[in-house]
């Protein structure tokens, strides 16, 4: 058993990895991703903050198109 | 970096698939079964799934086990609105995930205040926690002195505040710092210490004007309605690299086969748990990209944005996909034209006060086509400008040429195309609100 697997949980009878285990890979992926600590935590903020936003893109521009062909 | 990422993805892939092929008619149809994929590599081996496929019908690619809690949709910008449903175990995945990643990252007192104008479009938002104090800001609402939310948050929110963000739709971002202009804030009293874009493309002109404007830099984040993560620019590389939890490819536009440099579309899977109630395996984004080099230490899924594919067009007679003009250059060169007609606000700001002219807050008015006379190809860009044309003939023709001139500059291929006769490359003027109607000047 790798240590992966010892980390296996079931989730609705589909096998994924315990969640603290994923935020601290998710963590090592991104943390190293800037070359410095405040712009690390200014990516991050900005990434969750328009994560609510990924779902609020411009029905606006979908107006425009219409307006533009009309 | 790269590694852990790989890890990350290839960790949540064997879920996605099983439950995708188990739970949901439309993709154990298409996959006729489960299929072997075990890694990222073997992903491949799927076929593409197109916005249109989905439309078509919607509830074959949901999980009908999971009942939906919240609806969203896409924009239509593609005239092909997408209904898409979460569940609440994914809602709640999602939370506690990322309220778990910020508590690894341990910054939770030092973020800033990050204040929010991203509109209530799109149904029910997906809540994401944030690592500090949030503001909800609707640039239509008047009741907020936003000069002083801006320059003394503590005045108006109660605790003390180092710095901001703001993140919002550019749209909207727009609005707002129009109406600090109109306001006369002092844009140096202002705590603000960076801007967040996500939503359109953020072209040059604007680049320029929002930060010479604040005083700070500008990120423009990639996302779209179906798809819960997205992509940033690298600060290391300068390209884009998807977000952990979704997987990137890029295929050929034409056959749908991965491509590993040149110019293509961008193809998204989401990872479960992270989505559960209606699964997107190698969606179809109609997103096109440059890739770039596969270097990088952080991600080797690399790549800079070029529009929409429909705001594109390709070359027909290559063998390699090779794009004619890009969409995002078009525009880039348009939007840096005062002459060039764009849409209003009227829908969506009908109440807004104290912007005196909302012309220059919509969409540039213009169309691409690629058209066929007797054997030669016609690529015919048409411009709606501000002014009736054939009352100003002079100033119409000088702008057609410059519009030629620069889009050409822009694309080597196109202009070789145009210099060996292959390519007719023509620019013609609309009236304003005319664009599908009437042309009257062409610059070839």
């Amino acid at each position: 058993m790798t240590k992966n697997q010892s980390k296996l949980v079931k989730v609705e009878e589909l096998v994924v990895p315990d969640l603290g285990y994923l935020a601290k890979v998710y963590k090592d992926s991104v943390a190293k991703a800037d070359l410095s600590m405040a712009s690390v935590a200014e990516a991050s903020a900005a990434k969750f903050a328009t994560a609510e936003g990924a779902l609020a893109e411009a029905v606006v521009l979908a107006r425009f198109v219409d307006d533009a062909s009309a | 970096m790269k590694e852990r990422r790989t890890e990350f993805r290839e960790a949540l892939l064997p879920a996605t698939i099983r439950h995708a092929a188990s739970r949901v008619d439309g993709y154990r149809q298409l996959w006729g079964g489960e299929p072997a994929v075990g890694s990222i590599s073997e992903l491949s081996s799927l076929p593409l799934v197109s916005k249109a496929l989905m439309a078509f019908e919607p509830e074959r690619f949901r999980d009908p086990t999971i009942p939906a809690v919240a609806v969203q949709h896409t924009g239509g910008t593609t005239k092909q609105p997408l209904l898409v449903q979460r569940g609440a175990g994914e809602l709640a995945y999602i939370d506690e995930f990322f309220r778990t990643v910020i508590h690894e990252l341990g910054y939770q007192d030092e973020a800033p205040l990050c204040i929010s104008v991203l509109g209530s479009f799109h149904g029910d938002p997906t809540p994401m926690p944030y690592p500090g104090p949030t503001f909800k800001l609707d640039v239509n609402d008047d009741y907020w002195d936003l000069k002083t939310l801006l320059s003394s948050p503590k005045k108006v929110i109660g605790r003390e505040i180092k710095d901001i963000i703001v993140v919002g739709l550019e749209s909207q971002l727009r609005i707002l710092t129009c109406r600090l202009i109109e306001e006369r804030f002092d844009f140096s009293s202002s705590l603000v210490r960076s801007l967040h874009s996500t939503g359109d493309l953020v072209t040059s002109r604007l680049r320029h004007f929002y930060e010479t404007t604040w005083g700070c830099v500008l990120s423009s984040r990639y996302s779209m309605s179906e798809v819960v993560g997205g992509a940033e620019v690298c600060k290391r590389c300068g390209h884009y690299h998807c977000d952990t939890h979704i997987i990137g490819e890029v295929v050929d536009p034409a056959r749908g086969t991965l491509i590993t440099e040149g110019v293509g579309v961008l193809v998204l899977t989401c990872l479960y748990p992270f989505v559960q109630k209606q699964p997107f395996i190698r969606y179809r984004t109609g997103d096109l990209v440059k890739l770039g080099p596969n270097t990088c230490p952080i991600d080797s899924l690399a790549f800079k944005l070029c529009g929409r594919e429909l705001h594109s067009i390709f070359d027909p007679n290559s063998t390699f996909p090779t794009p004619l003009v890009i969409g995002a250059e078009v525009y880039d060169v348009l939007d840096d034209i005062p002459d060039v007609g764009l849409s209003e606000f009227t829908h969506v700001f009908r109440s807004l006060d104290g912007l005196p002219d909302r012309k220059d807050l919509g969409h540039l008015k213009y169309k691409v086509e690629l058209l066929k006379d007797g054997k030669n190809s016609v690529l015919e860009l048409t411009v709606e400008l501000r002014y009736t044309c054939y009352l100003y003939p002079k100033a119409t023709e000088k702008v057609l040429k410059e519009i030629r001139s620069r889009i050409l500059a822009r694309h080597e291929y196109l202009k070789s195309r145009v210099a060996s006769g292959e390519v007719l490359f023509r620019v013609r003027s609309a009236l304003p609100g005319r664009l599908n109607h009437v042309q009257v000047d062409e610059a070839e």
